[in-house]
């Protein structure tokens, strides 16, 4: 599993890498975590508000820091 | 609604993606506080576009209205590109 993390360095961006590292580490769940801040990257996913998390390609959530129970759900389907 | 419009105001998103579901285009327009469709004619395919997806339109704007005719002709003129822009800042200002 592929977990990118869009963000340019903002404070938010940076939570949602915790958040998520956090989730991982309790569930046990095995994923390559990667934080694009190109903007052009970023907006090849059509991601105009960051932060936002992807996982193998699929855009869960834009503009705001998930949630611990979101990030489970995402990473233990 | 990717690319930040000129003066400033608001981010263009294209509406196709949304009809075709793209995950990036669906999360960052639900993420927005407001919705403005801008459609060239008055088939308004962007607004049904996106009331199709369930997203509420905030703001409706016609270009054909403002003053560039919808023909066949692909040479858009400067003057009328640049007054139809105005006019669209101005709708929305007020609303």
């Amino acid at each position: 599993m592929k977990i990118e993390i869009l963000g340019t360095g903002c404070s938010k961006c940076n939570k949602t890498k915790e958040v998520i590292e956090k989730v991982l580490k309790s569930t046990g769940v095995k994923a390559e975590v990667v934080k694009v801040e190109d903007i052009e990257t970023i907006l090849k996913y059509g991601v105009m508000i960051t932060p936002a998390v992807v996982i193998d390609g699929d855009v869960k959530i834009v503009g705001k820091v998930p949630d611990e129970k979101e990030i489970k759900k995402w990473v233990t389907k | 609604m990717g690319h930040q419009i000129r003066k400033g105001f608001a981010n263009l998103m294209c509406t196709a993606g949304i009809g075709a579901r793209a995950s990036g285009i669906m999360k960052s327009a639900e993420a927005s506080d407001k919705i403005i469709a801008i459609d060239g004619c008055p088939v308004n395919c962007a607004s049904k576009t996106l009331e199709l997806a369930g997203f509420k339109v905030d703001s409706h704007i016609i270009i054909s209205e403002l003053g560039i005719k919808k023909t066949k002709d692909k040479d858009l003129k400067e003057n009328e590109v640049s007054e139809a822009l105005d006019k669209t800042l101005e709708i929305l200002q007020f609303e």
